[in-house]
This record gives C-alpha cells, sequence and structure tokens, in this order.
C-alpha cells in the first residue's frame, strides 16, 4: 500500500514541526535548573521520537521493519526514571541485584521506581538547582541551533524561492539541521551541567539527534527488500544505548558510594 | 577460490582462538579452579598470533565475505587490515603473557581480585580490538570500535578503588561523546550517497552500500556529494579522534592509562588509539577519492598531529606520575602519526604506519616494565597489604631491580625516540618525508649575490636561496611545522631523561631483588618487546612475513583505494 501524494507531504510537514518541537524541548532542558524536569522534558522528547519514527515509517511504508524501532525511544521515557533512581542510590549493591531490579516483569516502570524508593532514597531527590544562571546557556544554545541551521542550509544548497508546499530540500536541510541541533545541545548539555546525571542527559539528548537523522537515511537501493542501512544505524544506536545505560547503572553507583557524590566538582581526585 | 577459503579460514582462527579463551574464562568464573586459567588466555593468544602470521605470509588479494541476502558485507581483508590486526595481535599476546604475573601480584594486594572477570575482560578487548581492522561495513566498524570503549571501561574500573571508578567515568563519558560525532560522521556518509536516479552503476553494484570496498569503488564515488564527505569527515576526526587520543579531545589518557591495571594500560596505548586510527585512515582514503584532492583532509590532521604534539610538550615536562607520563607520551606519537598522515606523501604514510606499530611495541614494553616494577616494589615495601603502593615512592630502581631499570632504561629513551631505535626509524622517515615536502613546495633556486673588494681583488660571493614562489604562506607553514616538531622532540626527550632519573637513580628501598639474568623468567615477555624495539631500529623485518610489502601496500592503498589485483 502506498501514500497519495498529499498525504505523504502533510506528513512530511508534520514530521518536520514534531522534530522542532524536540529542538524546543531540548532548549528547555539547557535551561532548565531542576533535575527531575530535566528526565520530564526528556521523556517528552522520546515519545515525540516515538511518533516521528512512526510516522517515518508510514512515509516510507515499504520498510515496516522500522515500526519495529519506535519501541527504542518508548522504553527509553518508560525506563529512564527507574535506571537514573536505581544509579543514584547511596549504597554499594551488587551487580546482580541492581541488574535484578530492571527485569522485565517489572513492566510497569512506576513499580520499579516504587520498589526502588522502598529500598533507598534516589539522590536527585536531594539535589540542589544549578547554581549557574540559564541566560547565558540559553544564549549559547541559540547560537548552537543558528551554526547548525547554518550548516545544513548550506549543505543541501539552494532552494525556491515559491512554495506553495514544503520542497523535499527544505525538509530534508530542517531535518538535518534539527538531528545535527539535538547533537550540539547534548553535548552543551553534557559540558555545562554540574551534575553526572545531567551529563548522561546530555548524552541521551544527543542519541535522540542521532536517531532522528538515522530514520531518515535514505532508504536503500531499488530492488534492496531490506533497509540494510537504516536498520545497521538504529540498530547501533541501540547496542550504544543499552550498554551505556548498563554501564551507568553499574558504575555510577560504586562511585556515588566511594565519592559520596554525584556532583562533577567532586570527582576532581585525578588530576594533572 | 582455495586462496579465498584459505584467507578466511586464518581469519577466523585468528578470532576463534580469543573467543575460545573468552568463553573458557566465564566457565571459571562459575566452576572456581583458575589453575589452568593462566595458561589458557597467553596460549590462545599465541595461537591468534600465529594465524595471523600466517594470514600476512599467504595474504596476495582483498577478501570479503558478507551476507547477500541482507545487503552486508561482514569482512573485507586488505594489507592495511592485516597490518592492523598483525599490530594488534603481537601485542595482544605478550600482555596476556605479562598478565599472569600481574595477576599473582593482583591477589596479594587487591581487596577486588578477581582473576576470571579479569582474563574474560582481557580477552573481549583482544577480540573487540582484532575485529575493527576486519570489518567491512562502515556501520559495523563503529560497533565494533564502541564495544573496545565498552569493554576497556570494565577495565579500567578492575580495581574498583575511588580513582579508578572516577577515571573509568571520566574515561567512558569523553570517548562516548566522540564516539557519537563518528557516528554522526557515518550517517553524513550515508547521506551523501545520492538519489538512485543519478547512479545508475551504483545501482548495478547492489550490494552494501555502507561498505568501504564499494564506497571507494572507482564506479561510486564520483558520485558522492562533496560537502557532506567534508563534513562527514570533520567530525569522524572528531569522533574517531577522540578515542585515538587526539588533542583536544585527549583529556581522557592520563586518567584511563594511569588508573588501568598495567596490562591494560599496555593495550589502551599499544593498540586500542591504533584501532580508533584504523577507522579514521578508511574514512581519509575515501573522502580523498571522493574530493579528488587531499589539502582538506591534510590540512586537518597536519593541524590536529601538530597541536597534539605540540601539547603533549609541556605535560610530558611537568611532574607526574610515571603512568600519567606515558599516557602523554600516547598524545605526542598520536601526533606524530597524524603528522605523518597529514603530509600525504607515500613515504610519510609509510613512516606513519610503521610509527603506529613502533609505538604500539614500545608504550607495551614500558607499560608492562614499569607494572612489574611497580608491583616488586609494592610486594617488598607494603608486603601483604591489600592496597598498592603510591607510583611517587617507586624510586632507585636501577639498585633495586637492575635488569628491569636497565630495559626500562633503554625503552624510555626508545619511547622518545634515541637512535638506534624503532621509534627514531619511523620519526627520522616521518620528518625526512616533511623536509622534502617543504623542498619541493619551494621553485628553482635564485641565486643572490654581492660584489666586494677583498685585499685588493675583487670577489663575489653568492648564495642560493628557495625561491618564494606561490604558496608563501605555506612555505611558512611547513617550517614551522619542521620547527615545532623538532623543539618538541627534543624538548620532550629532556622530560623523559628526568622522569627516568627520578625514577631509576637515587636511594632504592630495599636491597636489590635482581641479580643478572638468573631470574629471567618474569622479565621474558619484557625482553621480546625489546628485542623488537631493537630489531625494527635497524630495518623493517622481511622473514617469514613479508612487512615492508604489506606496509608499502597499505600506504598505497591510502592514497589510492583498493589496489588492482
Amino acid at each position: 500500500m502506498t501514500l497519495s501524494l498529499e498525504l505523504s507531504n502533510s506528513l512530511n510537514l508534520l514530521i518536520e514541526i514534531l522534530s522542532t518541537g524536540m529542538l524546543v524541548l531540548a532548549l528547555g532542558i539547557v535551561i532548565v535548573p531542576n533535575l527531575l524536569s530535566i528526565i520530564r522534558l526528556y521523556q517528552a522528547q522520546s515519545v515525540i521520537l516515538a511518533l516521528i519514527t512512526l510516522m517515518v515509517a508510514m512515509v516510507f511504508l515499504k520498510h515496516g521493519i522500522m515500526i519495529v524501532f519506535i519501541f527504542i525511544p518508548i522504553l527509553l521515557a518508560l525506563y529512564i526514571e527507574p535506571l537514573l533512581a536505581l544509579a543514584t542510590v547511596k549504597e554499594d549493591m551488587p551487580i546482580k541485584q541492581r541488574v535484578s531490579r530492571l527485569l522485565p516483569w517489572h513492566i510497569l516502570a512506576s513499580a520499579v521506581l516504587a520498589q526502588i524508593r522502598s529500598h533507598a532514597q534516589p539522590t536527585w531527590l536531594e539535589l540542589r538547582p544549578s547554581r549557574r544562571g540559564q541566560v547565558f546557556p540559553l544564549f549559547a544554545s541559540l547560537v548552537l541551533v543558528a551554526f547548525a541551521y547554518f550548516i545544513a542550509f548550506g549543505l543541501v544548497g539552494n532552494f525556491p524561492e515559491e512554495r506553495a508546499i514544503l520542497p523535499r530540500e527544505f525538509i530534508q536541510a530542517n531535518g538535518i539541521a534539527v538531528s545535527l541541533s539535538l547533537v550540539l545541545l547534548g553535548l552543551s548539555i553534557l559540558t555545562q551541567k554540574q551534575d553526572i546525571i545531567s551529563q548522561i542527559m546530555g548524552l541521551l539528548v544527543m542519541e535522540h539527534g542521532l536517531f532522528l537523522f538515522a530514520i531518515k537515511v535514505p532508504s536503500g537501493l531499488p530492488g534492496q527488500a531490506f533497509p540494510s542501512s537504516s536498520v545497521a544505524f538504529v540498530l547501533s544506536l541501540f547496542v550504544y544505548i543499552v550498554i551505556t545505560l548498563i554501564i551507568l547503572a553499574v558504575l555510577l553507583p560504586e562511585l556515588h558510594s566511594r565519592s559520596g557524590s554525584i556532583e562533577i566538582d567532586d570527582q576532581q581526585e585525578l588530576k594533572g | 577460490m582455495y586462496e579465498v577459503d584459505q584467507i578466511l579460514s586464518l581469519v577466523t582462527l585468528a578470532v576463534f582462538f580469543p573467543v575460545i579463551a573468552a568463553v573458557a574464562s566465564l566457565g571459571f568464573m562459575f566452576i572456581g579452579r583458575l589453575r589452568w586459567l593462566d595458561r589458557i588466555t597467553p596460549i590462545c593468544s599465541f595461537l591468534s598470533l600465529l594465524a595471523t602470521l600466517l594470514l600476512a605470509r599467504l595474504y596476495k588479494d582483498p577478501v570479503h565475505f558478507g551476507f547477500n541476502q541482507f545487503n552486508l558485507q561482514l569482512v573485507y581483508i586488505d594489507s592495511l587490515s592485516v597490518y592492523f590486526m598483525l599490530l594488534v595481535n603481537l601485542v595482544a599476546f605478550v600482555v596476556s603473557w605479562y598478565s599472569v604475573s600481574y595477576l599473582g601480584y593482583d591477589k596479594l594486594h587487591n581487596p577486588y581480585h578477581r582473576p576470571a572477570w579479569f582474563h574474560l575482560l582481557l580477552n573481549l578487548f583482544h577480540i573487540t580490538m582484532l575485529v575493527v581492522p576486519m570489518m567491512g561495513n562502515m556501520i559495523l566498524l563503529w560497533i565494533a570500535v564502541e564495544l573496545t570503549t565498552v569493554v576497556s571501561t570494565m577495565l579500567v574500573r578492575y580495581r574498583r578503588d575511588r580513582r579508578a571508578l572516577e577515571a573509568s567515568w571520566k574515561f567512558i563519558i569523553t570517548t562516548t561523546t566522540g564516539i557519537i560525532f563518528a557516528l554522526l560522521g557515518t550517517l553524513l556518509v550515508a547521506y551523501s550517497i545520492p538519489p538512485v536516479e543519478g547512479a545508475a552503476e551504483f545501482i548495478k553494484l547492489g550490494q552494501d552500500p555502507m561498505s568501504w570496498s564499494n564506497l571507494v569503488d572507482e564506479r561510486v564515488y564520483p558520485y558522492l556529494e562533496n560537502d557532506y564527505l567534508r563534513l562527514a569527515f570533520l567530525f569522524i576526526l572528531i569522533g574517531y579522534g577522540t578515542k585515538a587520543g587526539l588533542a583536544p579531545m585527549h583529556t581522557w589518557l592520563p586518567d584511563g592509562h594511569g588508573e588501568a591495571p598495567s596490562p591494560v594500560s599496555a593495550l589502551l596505548s599499544g593498540v586500542m588509539l591504533k584501532s580508533a586510527l584504523y577507522a579514521i585512515l578508511r574514512f581519509y582514503t575515501l573522502t580523498n577519492l571522493v574530493l579528488e584532492d587531499r589539502a582538506f583532509t591534510s590540512g586537518l590532521l597536519l593541524l590536529a598531529g601538530l597541536f597534539s604534539l605540540a601539547l603533549s610538550t609541556p605535560l610530558i615536562l611537568k611532574h607526574n606520575r610515571f603512568k600519567r607520563v606515558l599516557a602523554y607520551h600516547s598524545l605526542e606519537h598520536m601526533g606524530i602519526i597524524t603528522f605523518g598522515l597529514g603530509i600525504g606523501t607515500s613515504a610519510a604514510l609509510f613512516g606513519a604506519l610503521l610509527h603506529a606499530l613502533n609505538h604500539a611495541i614500545t608504550k607495551a614494553l614500558m607499560f608492562t616494565t614499569y607494572g612489574y616494577a611497580h608491583q616488586q616494589y609494592t610486594d617488598q615495601v607494603l608486603g601483604n597489604a591489600k592496597k598498592t603502593l603510591d607510583e611517587n615512592d617507586v624510586r632507585g630502581v636501577w639498585k633495586a631491580m637492575p635488569v628491569t631499570g636497565s630495559i626500562l632504561a633503554i625503552g624510555g629513551l626508545a619511547l622518545v625516540g634515541s637512535p638506534p631505535f624503532n621509534i627514531f626509524m619511523s620519526e627520522f622517515i616521518i620528518l625526512w618525508a616533511a623536509v622534502q615536502k617543504l623542498l619541493n613546495l619551494a621553485g628553482p633556486p635564485v641565486s643572490v649575490g654581492a660584489t666586494g673588494v677583498v685585499g685588493g681583488q675583487s670577489a663575489v660571493v653568492g648564495v642560493s636561496l628557495p625561491s618564494i614562489s606561490y604558496g608563501g604562506v605555506v612555505q611558512v607553514f611547513w617550517v614551522l611545522a619542521v620547527v615545532i616538531f623538532l623543539v618538541s622532540v627534543s624538548l620532550i626527550f629532556v622530560g623523559m631523561v628526568r622522569h627516568l632519573s627520578r625514577l631509576l637513580l637515587g636511594p632504592a628501598p630495599f636491597a636489590a631483588i635482581e641479580s643478572g639474568l638468573s631470574n629471567i623468567r618474569p622479565l621474558a615477555p619484557f625482553l621480546v618487546l625489546l628485542a623488537l624495539v631493537a630489531l625494527f631500529g635497524l630495518l623493517v623485518p622481511n622473514w617469514f612475513v613479508p612487512l615492508p610489502e604489506i606496509l608499502h601496500d597499505s600506504a598505497q592503498i591510502l592514497i589510492e583505494g583498493p589496489l588492482p589485483p
């Protein structure tokens, strides 16, 4: 089944609007000082990304496998909070015990979270808001976004002056610009925030940018039944996310118990 | 077909043996009887090395293997792959050999001693690094490099004290950030593939669109879009350059190398950096072919290389713990290798590739030998205490351990480019290539003369100077580059002499525990590496494995792409 040109164009337009919405949420993550708010914004971003993935799969209907990809941002949205709660528990739990708390039968993330909270208070609830202001980070972030748009539109090339509908080149340029912006904003979050949790959120925002980029990769050659490139890219991102989050769950609690803190300023034993 | 089967079989064997060792290590985590485990890892590493040596001997033409139903090229082997596989397996074997003695010391002094876990991680690290140069698909290449990050993080964490945990955290954050940019660069290469309508020849290939061998095919690369490739290479250099330890993304180097167990530091510095370098090399060739010009990639590589070299100088000169100093030497040498790549001539590329191997051998020698000295000092000074001696307390090694001290002295001088050792040979080739480049940029000599009267007789005094033609700025840059190279290397030499003096001279905290070569067994891995350091200073051996030919072919691949059969 193929979509009509009008429906395909409308979906493309909606995809770009939602992508820009992800960008706005990323800007919110940059300026919001409270860690719980950052996580909520990230979860909203993940949901939008899942919607975008669904729409991209519908636009490129011959690659129905892509519908499976929507589960990656959905799972992240569901499990990021209990995972971070687990990671910031202030004691040195054995690895088996930590991993077992995330086993599949704890399907409801809230159930997992409640169980973890009954065991130990997650640290982020005790974290004070960032001491740094919001104006400079916002300004710097807007500069990064402008830079990303400059590069993306420079890459794609010339555009027609008049358009009744969104031309393909503008959509492509905007898509690249949003993806690049998310990567740069994630880097900004990673470097500007003061605690390790926010560093992880920065990495995950960067991952969202790459995910958005990967699902729109030109999907292969005619005659190829399998979109090997975009599938390979998304699978590699999935591997990256899983491994990074596992290491987070293993490494961060140990670091926390040794140093007594998850703030970056307190992790300065190694110098020179 | 028979030869292809031979090559693929040897490639499979090279990976198979460390996989066996990894599986055995996993089994021993549950069984508990570890007597044989210490033998399995080095034996499997040795067999893997043998398979790779045979592969290098028998290799003739590129070989690939994949899954056609998924349009996926899994494995691609050419001279460059073979060279890097040799590098990985050589260092991995010696390190696994040394790790036997390391774990004996670890049992006494590490409260978190878990030998089966260490062996498992070591073997997994070996496998992931060995797999990197085999990957045909650029996305799978990224996954392999990412897997080296993951395994190495767990190895840096191994001792589980505050410093090791902090180091592993910083290591994974920095390298993961970098690897994201590398994936972004790879994505941009995918985006550079044109719409199907404009690439009829590309359609006919109908194979893996992200395999290196297809991308550099002369029927394909002319269609790739230049601007996308430029941006892609920039991100690739930032991304894989972070893993390769190039400045300014090098900040994880001293923490990761300094806090990891010594065998792991040797692998990180000697091999893992080169795995990331391999990825950069593949994109380097592709970008040059697409742009039909080397200026873009050369410019970026020259800047990155010189910046890394220059930045490493003050970091090496300052007072620091010895393992952190060795880590900064990695920054120096990766800068030299990248500088050689930036020069871009056949000789420079030959020198850069040779330097990668020389640095791997010498750095492995230094980390393993120093690790051994440190563990002996800990044993002698702290007894059976479950802690490690501070590195600043390791002094007077020449008195306490004369043989080990001598190896450290020779290795340290070799590391900073003293003749007649291996690093000097490859550094000299790179420097010579840089000077040749500078001289080639100059036009024909111009005579400048003056007439004067001396002692009643007229005389003409003249001198020939290179003319300043187009690219005067470029010539000035090359002069500066050569000057920076020479000054940095000289100052780094001074820095190493100072650090070695502090380490080797002065009073020792205990009486000598070595006398001659009476107890050579624990020193055997270091002596093997030392022999290689000396050998490669005299020649690039052509025994059993045609290494000069492999190096030359690899350099040509970097310039032209796949060589004709």
